[in-house]
C-alpha cells in the first residue's frame, strides 16, 4: 500500500498491514509513534541517546508481537508506552547503581545554560522539577500533561486504576508546583 | 474550579504546553533505524511460520478431492472387490453371456418379462 494511503487508517490496521508484509505500514507507525515515545523517554531519562534505544527496543517489540496481535486489544499506542515505559523503569534501576559522577549533568547545570533562552531555562526548569518526582508520579504527568493521554489509557500504561492515575498526577502537580516555587519569578512563571 | 486553582500562583499547565510545543523531533536516523528492524523481521517468512510443509499424500488426497471423494472412492473399490469374489448367479458362465446371441437383457429381469412380451 502506497504511503500516502496508509496515512488514513488506524494505528492497529497499521500493525495488521505490517504483518501481512506492507513496509509502507511500518514507516507510518514509526512517524506517528515514534516522536510522541522519543519525546516521553527522553523526559523520563534525561539522556537523548538512552532514550532513543529505548524507542527502538519497544518499536522493535511492537514489530515482533504484530503477527500475533489480537484486535480489540489494547491500542498499538497504549501497547508500545507501556513497554517503553517499563524499559525506562529498568533503566532508571539500573542507574541507582551506578555512581554520581558517572550520570550526565543536568542540562539547566552545564556551562554555558546561562546564556539559554528563557524558555529553554524554563522546560529545563520543569524537567528537574520533574526528576524531583517519585518514578510513577513522573510517568503520570508527563504521559497526562505534555503527552496529553487520557486517564484511562494512562491506567493501561502503568496498569493502575483511573483514580490512581488521578491521584498520581495531583500529588505529581503538587510536587511540581513546590519544585518550582523558589524559581517562580526567575523563570517568569 | 479552574485548572490553575490546584497550583495557585504557578501556571504549571503553560509550562506543560510549552514543554509539549518544545518535543525532541524524532531524527531520520532513529527512524531508519525502527523501519530496518521492521523490514528485517518482516524479510522473515513470516507468512509461512506454522504452516507445515504438505507431504506427497496431503495434496494427493487435496487432488482427488479431498476426504469425502477418497471416501466414495474407497466404498466402489470396496464394492467391487465383493462383486469379484461372490460372482453372482447371472454371472456364473463369465463374461461369455455378453457374446452370447440368446442373451437378452430380460435374463436380469426374469419377473418383469412380461413388458417385453406384451410390448
Amino acid at each position: 500500500m502506497a504511503f500516502d494511503q496508509t496515512a488514513d487508517l488506524d494505528d492497529e490496521a497499521l500493525l495488521v498491514l505490517y504483518a501481512n508484509g506492507d513496509p509502507a505500514a511500518a514507516a507510518e507507525l514509526t512517524a506517528r509513534l515514534a516522536p510522541r515515545l522519543l519525546a516521553f523517554c527522553n523526559r523520563m531519562l534525561r539522556d537523548l541517546a538512552e532514550a532513543e534505544d529505548v524507542v527502538q527496543e519497544a518499536m522493535l517489540r511492537l514489530w515482533k508481537v504484530a503477527p500475533d496481535w489480537a484486535t480489540g486489544q489494547a491500542k498499538p499506542s497504549t501497547w508500545v508506552f507501556r513497554v517503553a515505559s517499563n524499559l525506562c523503569t529498568d533503566r532508571l534501576r539500573k542507574r541507582r547503581g551506578v555512581g554520581l559522577d558517572e550520570i550526565a549533568e543536568p542540562e539547566d547545570e552545564r556551562p554555558g545554560a546561562e546564556a539559554q533562552m528563557l524558555q529553554a531555562e524554563r522546560l529545563s526548569a520543569l524537567d528537574a522539577a520533574l526528576h524531583t518526582l517519585p518514578e510513577r508520579q513522573r510517568q503520570a504527568v508527563i504521559l497526562r500533561h505534555i503527552e496529553g493521554l487520557a486517564n484511562p489509557e494512562i491506567g493501561e500504561i502503568l496498569e493502575l486504576s483511573v483514580e490512581a492515575v488521578e491521584s498520581l498526577t495531583a500529588r505529581g502537580k503538587r510536587g511540581l508546583a513546590a519544585a518550582l516555587a523558589g524559581r517562580k519569578e526567575e523563570l517568569g512563571l | 474550579m479552574s485548572k490553575h486553582d490546584d497550583n495557585p500562583g504557578l501556571d504549571l499547565y503553560g509550562l506543560f504546553a510549552e514543554a509539549k510545543s518544545a518535543r525532541v523531533p524524532s531524527s531520520e536516523r532513529l527512524n531508519a533505524r525502527i523501519i530496518a528492524d521492521a523490514a528485517a523481521l518482516q524479510a522473515r517468512p513470516v507468512a509461512t511460520r506454522g504452516v507445515p510443509r504438505r507431504n506427497f499424500f496431503s495434496r494427493a488426497l487435496e487432488g482427488l478431492g479431498g476426504w469425502p471423494a477418497l471416501g466414495g472412492l474407497a466404498t466402489a473399490a470396496g464394492a467391487g472387490i465383493y462383486l469379484g469374489f461372490a460372482q453372482p448367479d447371472f454371472l456364473a458362465g463369465g463374461v461369455e453371456i455378453v457374446t452370447d446371441p440368446g442373451f437378452a437383457a430380460s435374463s436380469f429381469l426374469p419377473g418383469d418379462n412380461m413388458f417385453f412380451e406384451e410390448g
